[in-house]
């Protein structure tokens, strides 16, 4: 074996340039495939930082009946005392209470229909880190000061910059017109496609104010450590709750997989549920991201694999007569088979290591400067998401891995059938050629 | 001639090699023909979807409105106006709008919404919310009729028949009015069925004290192909209004540039393919010329020009161009074919809740029909067929600056 080797390592020297050009060619789709992997997984991981980890939070609590009719006066009752202990929670990196109420903003002669957030800005700020997004003035102060903080497409179309006011117009939870001032501090891109349209965030004492509901929260949102814990952050919260008095209702209660009839909520229940439970299609859209990959492997793995196999085969076809003699002199024509698939493995592995240094380059490009579309949008918008117009590169060794396997296997495909010819040689036939 | 019958002698001396080069070429080209027809389409029927609902092919909109949006520009004698642009284009259907923003109160709750106002005729021509309809009927002559999206009539608590209170803010004073809930429509995308709604037009103009004019008078074209003619002389002819007269790219840049850079996308993607597939073809002409040394040389001490023999590498090379051209534009076609018949869901695969999309703020479904252009697919034939040559030119320089004696002496 190690001398068969050798010989190997030795064959694909020979002909030097075409080893060269076979390998380039190879490397230069494996250089590819790692960029383009590492966009695809950026754009992903964007996707998901935006809208999960820094907007909804992984674990999500509400009334039972509140994701469905969004009604004003279905509550989380006693929500600041119950947020407070599930923050404590060791499965919880953060959490955050809020409120919702759909309003009416004008700002002169402009008018736009909003939503208003009441949030807890210290916690809102710990928890998904919005005020980062902040990209105008600052975000909402700790004490509630009419201030308030708009979304930049809202902003705009309002025409109101830091600094102005805005009337908010709205009907209360007690049927009452409520309406009121407030002073814009701030303007944020969320990345979320409607709260940059609509989204203005208030404190949470003062959308109280203005929609008649003291003390009352509609939504706790729960950040998990990282991403893969949000089933057990959700699942810690279930004997909190119970011991709260606040039994807990699972997504899974209400979605019974057998097709039996959803359990009822027993009076003063609350529903938690996951990031994929709360918003499916994002889950769907990030299973897509491994058939994004494997589409584009295949594709560029296909036309190199012809490459390979037409220089393998050139190769055998062209050593005929001195595979023949090497049969004659005592190879086996399982050791042949062995000799070609070994020169295919050196071509692959000269071609690895130049692709991955040459890929390793371009993923670099990407992660550190980005391709950066600034010159032709301000964003653009997909699922829902409104992507800033820089696309960064994510380097993942799995997927670097992965390329490698990809590269090897499809090499030794293409060279199985250059290999059983060279197998099948019959010796004295293979030294009569010329 | 004798050229080419040499060269095509040369190609079938080495069949196999041939035909796995040949196959790589047309590989990539049917691969090529397949995801542009493919994105075309997905683009076409982005594009159809934005242009019929947020605009038209060519819209003429009160001088200012597209970097204003204040519901006060609007085009003034509208009907008029309307009148002209229906002579100047009679192949297009001309649609008018008013686009307001507003909130919709009910006793369950309140809702800030987009609208458009709309002329309960012309507008199903144009547009596929009658079409998206789960409930009772599009807008009719009814003023007071409103179309809504299903989640926001879950959000308000309302259903078909319900009243409902449209506000909206003109000139520092809110001006109200009370709507029936006439249809329901769903597109399955939460930022559409959740935030949108239609009215009567004549509804938005007296709430926002219009009078008979509208923001926008859209041109709604049989082909996507005449954009630029049709603003070229519908532009000339509105010369003398205080009128824009815009494409639907500078109408709807947002979605413009998503198209551009999602096409940018696939042609990196393309010239990648291109450049491993040309390194293989490079490698197998190449091989062809330096294990043919000995009979080159010969050629060459028999009188042959170098320029004939690199004219003879060059035939070689166009001839498996031509020949793999004809094959990946065979394979591409029948690969296209069930494509732009049956078109393909994706949606199957990943799942039910991508059926739609929202994509650069139109909604975007996930069953897409391929769309070829036979001047794209033209082109990607021509670009094969030059990479081709392009490739064996090397090898070709190669074998026109061969030393005979050098060659003979070779083994």
């Amino acid at each position: 074996m190690p001398m068969l080797m050798r010989i190997a390592w030795r064959n694909i020297w020979r002909q030097r340039r075409r080893t060269l050009i076979t390998a380039g060619a190879m490397a230069f789709g494996v250089a590819f495939s790692m960029s383009t992997i590492a966009l695809a997984i950026g754009l992903f991981d964007d996707m998901f930082r935006m809208m999960v980890r820094e907007n909804m939070g992984h674990v999500q609590i509400h009334h039972p009946d509140y994701p469905k009719q969004r009604a004003l006066y279905d509550t989380i009752p006693g929500g600041e005392e119950l947020l407070a202990q599930l923050d404590a929670l060791p499965e919880a990196a953060g959490g955050t209470g809020r409120l919702f109420g759909y309003a009416l903003l004008g700002a002169g002669d402009e008018a736009g229909g909003a939503q208003l957030i009441g949030v807890l800005p210290a916690l809102e700020e710990a928890a998904t880190g919005v005020g980062k997004k902040t990209h105008e003035g600052r975000f909402l102060g700790p004490a509630p000061a009419h201030e308030i903080v708009l979304g930049a497409g809202l902003a705009e179309s309002l025409k109101v910059g830091v600094g102005g006011d805005v009337v908010a117009v709205t009907q209360a939870a007690d049927g009452s017109m409520g309406n009121d001032l407030y002073n814009v501090v701030g303007i944020v891109q969320t990345g979320s496609v409607l709260q940059d349209r609509a989204g203005a965030w208030l404190h949470l004492a003062d959308l109280q104010e203005l929609l008649v509901l003291p003390g009352q929260l509609h939504e706790i949102a729960l950040v998990a450590p990282d991403d893969d814990r949000a089933q057990a952050l959700a699942t810690a919260t279930l004997p909190l709750l119970e011991h709260a008095g606040r039994p807990a209702l699972t997504w899974e209660a209400l979605h019974p997989a057998d097709g039996a009839p959803p359990a009822t909520p027993p009076e003063g229940a609350l529903l938690v549920r996951t990031w994929r439970q709360i918003n499916p299609m994002m889950a769907q859209i990030l299973s897509l991201q491994d058939a994004s990959i494997g589409i584009v492997l295949v594709m560029v793995f296909s036309v190199a694999a012809l490459g390979v196999l037409n220089t393998m085969l050139m190769s055998v076809l062209e050593r005929t007569k001195e595979l023949g003699v090497m049969v004659a002199l005592g190879l086996r024509p399982r050791q042949v088979v062995l000799l070609v698939l070994l020169e295919t493995l050196a071509l692959a592995a000269v071609a690895l290591v130049g692709g991955v240094a040459l890929g390793l380059l371009f993923d670099g490009y990407l992660a550190f400067m980005g391709l950066d579309f600034s010159f032709m949008m301000d964003s653009y918008s997909w699922a829902g998401v409104a992507f800033e117009p820089v696309m960064y590169g994510v380097i993942r060794v799995q997927d670097i891995l992965f390329t490698g396997i990809g590269l090897f296997a499809i090499s030794l495909l293409a060279a199985l059938w250059p290999a059983l010819q060279a197998a099948r040689l019959q010796p004295v036939e293979a030294m009569r050629q010329e | 001639m004798l050229l080419l019958r040499l060269a095509f002698r040369n190609l079938r001396r080495n069949t196999r090699r041939t035909v796995i080069t040949a196959v790589a070429i047309s590989l990539g080209l049917a691969m090529l023909i397949v995801t542009s027809g493919f994105g075309d389409g997905a683009h076409g029927q982005m594009v159809r979807s934005g242009v019929s609902s947020m605009a038209g092919h060519v819209v003429v909109q009160g001088r200012g409105w597209q970097e204003r949006r204040e519901t006060d520009i609007a085009v003034p004698h509208s009907p008029q106006v309307q009148a002209r642009l229906q002579a100047l284009v009679p192949e297009a259907t001309v649609v008018p709008r008013v686009y307001l923003q507003g909130l919709l109160t009910s006793p369950d709750g309140s809702v800030g919404v987009a609208l458009s106002a709309v002329d309960p005729v012309l507008e199903p021509r144009v547009n596929d919310v009658p079409a998206k309809l789960v409930a009772g009927e599009y807008l009719d002559g009814d003023p007071n009729a409103i179309v809504l999206g299903t989640t926001l009539a879950e959000t308000l608590g309302v259903a078909l028949g319900d009243k409902l209170v449209l506000m909206v803010q003109h000139g520092g004073e809110i001006e109200s009015r009370l709507l029936r809930v006439r249809g329901l429509f769903r597109y399955g995308i939460d930022e559409i069925d959740g935030f949108y709604a239609q009215i009567h037009i004549c509804t938005a103009q007296a709430l926002l004290g219009l009078g008979e004019d509208v923001t926008q008078l859209s041109l709604h074209l049989p082909s996507a192909r005449d954009v630029d003619a049709v603003q070229a002389g519908v532009s000339a002819a509105m010369a003398g209004d205080p009128v824009e007269v815009l494409p639907w790219p500078e109408a709807l840049p947002d979605l413009y540039m998503w198209v551009v850079l999602d096409e940018a996308g696939m042609y990196v993607f393309v010239l990648i393919i291109a450049v491993i597939v040309a390194m293989g073809i490079l490698n197998t002409v190449l091989m062809s010329v330096f294990e043919r040394m000995r009979e080159l040389g010969v050629m060459l001490a028999l009188g042959m020009s170098p320029l004939r023999l690199a004219a003879l590498v060059l035939t070689e090379g166009l001839l498996l161009g031509l020949f793999s051209t004809a094959i990946g534009l065979v394979l591409g076609l029948l690969g296209s074919w069930p494509l732009a018949v049956y078109g393909f869901d994706y949606a199957e695969i990943a799942g039910e809740s991508l059926k739609s999309m929202e994509a650069a703020g139109v909604a975007f479904e996930s069953l897409v029909y391929a769309d070829l252009s036979a001047y794209k697919v033209a082109i990607f034939c021509a670009l094969t067929v030059a990479m081709t040559l392009l490739a064996a030119l090397y090898p070709a320089w190669k074998a026109a600056t061969l030393r005979p004696i050098a060659c003979l002496q070779h083994h």
